[in-house]
């Protein structure tokens, strides 16, 4: 019922500089080994020599992936990879590419000045009839003067005031005659005195100058086809430039597939740098490989590395243990579970993995909540049906809904009647308390196998002392079987006497003890925390086992929507029955169904998972060969 | 805000105040030893042992901004908007890093060892940004982003070569300050008289600063002078600015100042004197601030001006003391931090 986590082998391969790219792609291929990226303190080798080689890949990538915006998504392809990537080969793809970005880097900086000239004429254009009504000989502007220079162009709206003020100060006028959502279109008179010291200060204001049509005084509608015409020129250039990128990007066509090639190649060895280390041409690299896997690297690298190298294994130690990867291997009806348990956290390497238990508990709490023959099987199907769109959802929703109809079978429901069918045992309404008896022992039952997991888990990280001491550990275990005891002797005989006060007080008192040594501050601080620790221990039991009532109450539940569902529908004629009796029960599918999925989630996490799984586990990542895109 | 949430934060700026060096504590930690300020004020991140003088600001910088998360939590609308807003000051102290370097043709490890990590306050795409081969794809990455608004005046800036960055500097900063008072403006009327009392008097220092700067040691035009400056302040307000940028020299700019801060710097003569004791009277004025005011938004304001004072403070010790400095020398360089 419980798994544990693959046996981890600590690997150590030492190699010549040369053979390390290979070596990245070999033990990517086998997807093996989990990387140990910092230096152990034992390695002298503390050089990073793919560092370059990494700077390089990232600087050709960045630029790879901004060329790639303009592919079409048919164009991207996965390559396969069949050899390591040299670093010469990297900087000759490098240099290429770097050119390459170059030229359309250029094209796109056209681009943004079309677009932006595009903009100011498209504002020109709406401010024409402005310009025509300016009560003054607009040839004016444009003419050069002994005296006075004039500026004409834009400036953003939240420069406005400050310029203006700014201006008075160097006997300058300033004045808007058209507002924008984000510029005033000004015009600006200074003296020749003055025109440097105002032309410096309009650029740092991002005054952006516009010229005055030399047509201006001609009739608006020529105007206009010159605006039109302006414009058509531009977006032509826009389109000349676009067609300049793609023609650029066909002709390097081949040049980026070898690109692509590279990048896919280069990316293992990529991932191997920050956990190479070196001195001269000696390399280093950590890493954790499944027992079962040991054969492959050897035989692997054995056919590949050209030069000697030195591969080494060793068990974890145990200051190790907490940094050993986490890799379970199990059976594809667990995958949709192992997912849910990830929800929670990664178990760590030594702890158990609660999957399997996870998923028996959880199935059969659901069709203990929820059991009814005719919504299992509605479950399945739904499952089945949606089987391409959630992966594992079939999985889940036939396990489910199997356990849904075999309690549906034992409560005698279907689709909410309950006189259809016999009930092999009997329907939760027929004993409620029965069943609620029933629901308080399954949650002593999981509470008592929660605390004997984390007692293991504690025990295989070392930490006797909590395991020995602590609410999760021995201590908490008898502290919880003395509870439910003095709890029953005191609801059925009516008896509380120092056997009873005993079975708590002394575990209480236990761990209460080993907390007042953990703790810091005044003797009444502790005292005080103590008191609320001890308290908080005593409501955390009673809470917890409560809490499994839930399990009953929604099996109760479930009768009781039917029921009011048959109610309404009673109510109706045939049809208005029919219709009532089919979007009831899907209203029961849908809503009761998916509070009992999360009821159930609920349970596993916080009075399951939380005793004893401490979900800080790294997750067995390996070395592979990913694609680019 | 609540009444609870107020006790909450009230409890947290104590606690986190009660962790600040204070003033009067400033020469003591001049005095001591350089490992026992690293260790004291925790500089170095875990497992580091490089003693980089930029690692250690980003360290310090760094829990300042983790302090600031937890301090800003509670905090929704407008007021939660201006925190986040006043914390970008660091994120605009990237972008300049970022454009200075662009523009200067330094390598990208070079520009990328200088920027400061603002974890969940980040805005700007900085990867991407310093993927950038050149100047101009960096602002037109940088027109995508929430600062667009300085793209026009960094690209003429680029464009026309001789002008100098500062003024960029300058427009960025001007554009904060704006943006800050802006914001202070849409906080409740009690918030905002506290917020605008304690901003106006560091916008006072700021803007005599460098309006002293801009006209007697870069001998900037009145008007461009003016230009260059943040918006009004507590005391010097927009006409006192103009009137103060027409003049042409120290002396004649000090006796021309709005009371307290005439007398404050009369008879000073160096700018760092200047400098340093207008620094002490903003810094004054936000420690009583943190300690008195009855409006939180303000004293957590206030709060972000001292703590990133004491990151000033500490990192200009430390560099001295990397640097070798003697004490006399790093306390004149801190001057406007303690008294």
């Amino acid at each position: 019922m419980i798994d544990f986590a693959v046996k981890m082998q600590h690997l150590s391969l030492t190699m010549l500089k040369e053979d390390a790219p290979t070596a990245s792609i070999e033990l990517a291929k086998l997807q093996a080994v989990h990387l140990i990226e910092a230096k152990s303190d034992d390695n002298p080798l503390d050089d990073m020599p793919a560092q370059d080689y990494q700077q390089l890949y990232q600087s050709l990538n960045s630029r790879y992936q901004k060329i790639a915006n303009y592919f079409e998504a048919a164009d991207k392809k996965v390559m396969p990879v069949s050899e390591a990537i040299s670093l010469e080969a990297l900087k000759e793809v490098s240099h290429k590419i770097k050119s390459l970005w170059s030229i359309i880097s250029g094209f796109e900086e056209e681009i943004r000045q079309a677009k932006d000239n595009i903009n100011l004429t498209r504002q020109l254009e709406s401010s024409l009839e402005r310009f025509s009504s300016l009560d003054m000989d607009l040839g004016i502007l444009a003419r050069e003067s002994r005296f006075i220079k004039i500026f004409i162009g834009t400036v953003p709206n939240n420069e406005y005031d400050q310029l203006q003020r700014a201006l008075s100060l160097a006997d300058t006028v300033i004045d808007v005659f058209r507002q924008v959502d984000i510029h005033h279109y000004v015009t600006v008179i200074t003296t020749r005195d003055h025109q440097n010291d105002v032309s410096e200060i309009l650029k740092s204001a991002g005054f952006h100058e516009i010229t005055i049509p030399q047509e201006l005084h001609q009739h608006p509608d020529v105007i206009r086809k010159d605006i039109e015409k302006q414009l058509s020129d531009y977006q032509q250039k826009v389109d000349e430039l676009m067609k300049k990128i793609n023609t650029a990007i066909t002709e390097n066509r081949e040049t980026l597939d070898k690109t692509l090639e590279v990048l896919t190649g280069a990316k293992p060895y990529v991932a191997l740098a920050n956990g190479l280390f070196g001195k001269g041409e000696l390399v280093y690299l950590e890493g954790w490989v499944p027992d079962d896997k040991k054969q492959q690297v050897d035989q692997q690298l054995q056919q590949k590395l050209v030069y000697p190298y030195l591969l080494e294994y060793r068990d974890p130690k145990q200051e190790e243990l907490l940094r050993v990867p986490f890799l379970r291997r199990s059976s594809r009806l667990m995958k949709p579970f192992h997912a849910l348990v990830s929800q929670y956290g990664i178990p760590e390497y030594s702890e158990v993995d609660p999957t399997r238990l996870f998923a028996f508990s959880y199935i059969l709490m659901f069709g203990m909540m929820f059991g009814d023959i005719g919504h299992g099987a509605v479950i399945v199907l739904g499952g089945f049906l949606l089987r391409n769109k959630i992966n594992g959802l079939f999985t889940f929703a036939s396990l489910a809904g199997l356990s849904s109809m075999i309690f549906g079978l034992l409560y005698g429901s279907i689709f909410g009647y309950e006189h259809v069918i016999h009930p092999v045992w009997m329907s939760p309404m027929q004993d409620p308390s029965h069943m609620l008896v029933l629901a308080l022992y399954w949650g002593i039952g999981f509470i008592i196998i929660a605390n004997l997991l984390s007692i293991y888990n504690l025990l295989a990280i070392d930490q006797k002392e909590q395991a020995f001491f602590s609410n999760r550990g021995i201590s908490g275990l008898v502290l919880f079987l003395g509870s439910i005891y003095t709890g029953y002797q005191y609801l059925v005989n009516n008896s509380f006497g120092m056997t009873e006060l005993l079975i708590i007080g002394v575990p209480l008192s236990v761990i209460l003890w080993k907390h007042w040594q953990h703790m810091d501050g005044s003797v009444a601080e502790k005292a005080l925390l103590l008191v609320i620790e001890g308290l908080d221990n005593m409501i955390n039991i009673l809470s917890s086992t409560l809490s499994f009532l839930r399990v009953a109450a929604f099996s109760l539940n479930h009768v009781a929507l039917a029921l009011a569902v048959f109610t309404l529908a009673g109510m109706m004629d045939t049809f208005g029955h029919v219709v009532t009796v089919v979007l009831g029960n899907l209203f029961i599918i849908v809503l009761e169904g998916g509070i009992v999925a999360i009821q159930c989630l609920r349970l596993e996490y916080y009075e399951g998972f939380s005793r004893f799984f401490s979900g800080h586990g790294r997750r067995f990542e390996p070395l592979k060969i990913e694609p680019v895109l | 805000m609540g009444s609870v949430i107020n006790s909450y934060l009230t409890t947290r700026l104590e606690v986190l105040a009660s962790r600040l060096i204070g003033l009067e504590n400033f020469p003591e930690i001049i005095d001591s030893e350089l490992q026992e300020i690293l260790e004291r004020f925790s500089c170095l991140e875990e497992n580091d042992t490089s003693c980089d003088i930029q690692k250690i600001h980003r360290s310090l910088i760094g829990r300042a901004l983790r302090d600031f998360e937890i301090l800003f939590r509670p905090f929704t609308g407008v007021e939660r908007d201006l925190l986040n807003y006043a914390v970008h000051w660091y994120e605009l102290s990237n972008l300049k890093t970022l454009i200075r370097g662009k523009f200067t043709g330094k390598s990208d490890s070079a520009i990328e060892n200088e920027l400061l990590n603002l974890e969940s306050f980040a805005v700007l795409p900085l990867e991407r940004l310093l993927e950038t081969d050149d100047p101009l794809e960096m602002m037109r990455l940088l027109e995508e982003t929430a600062y667009s608004s300085i793209v026009r005046q960094a690209r003429s800036i680029y464009e026309e070569e001789g002008q100098n960055l500062f003024s960029l500097d300058a427009a960025i900063d001007r554009m904060f300050f704006n943006g800050l008072a802006q914001r202070i403006r849409f906080l409740e009327f009690n918030d905002q008289q506290q917020a605008s009392e304690l901003f106006g008097a560091f916008l006072d220092r700021l803007n005599l600063l460098w309006l002293m700067r801009y006209r007697f040691s870069y001998n900037l035009s009145p008007a461009k002078s003016y230009y260059l400056l943040a918006t009004t302040g507590k005391k010097i307000h927009s006409g006192n600015l103009m009137k103060l940028a027409k003049l042409e020299n120290l002396p004649e700019l000090i006796s021309q100042l709005p009371k307290p801060l005439d007398s404050l710097i009369a008879n000073m003569t160096n700018m760092t004197d200047i400098e340093n004791t207008m620094q002490y009277y903003v810094l004054s004025a936000a420690v009583k601030t943190l300690k008195y005011s009855p409006s939180v938004i303000t004293r957590v304001f206030a709060y972000i001006l001292v703590r990133e004072s004491e990151i000033q403070f500490l990192h200009a010790v430390i560099k001295g003391k990397f640097l070798g400095f003697d004490k006399t020398l790093i306390s004149k360089a801190t001057g406007g931090m303690h008294a």
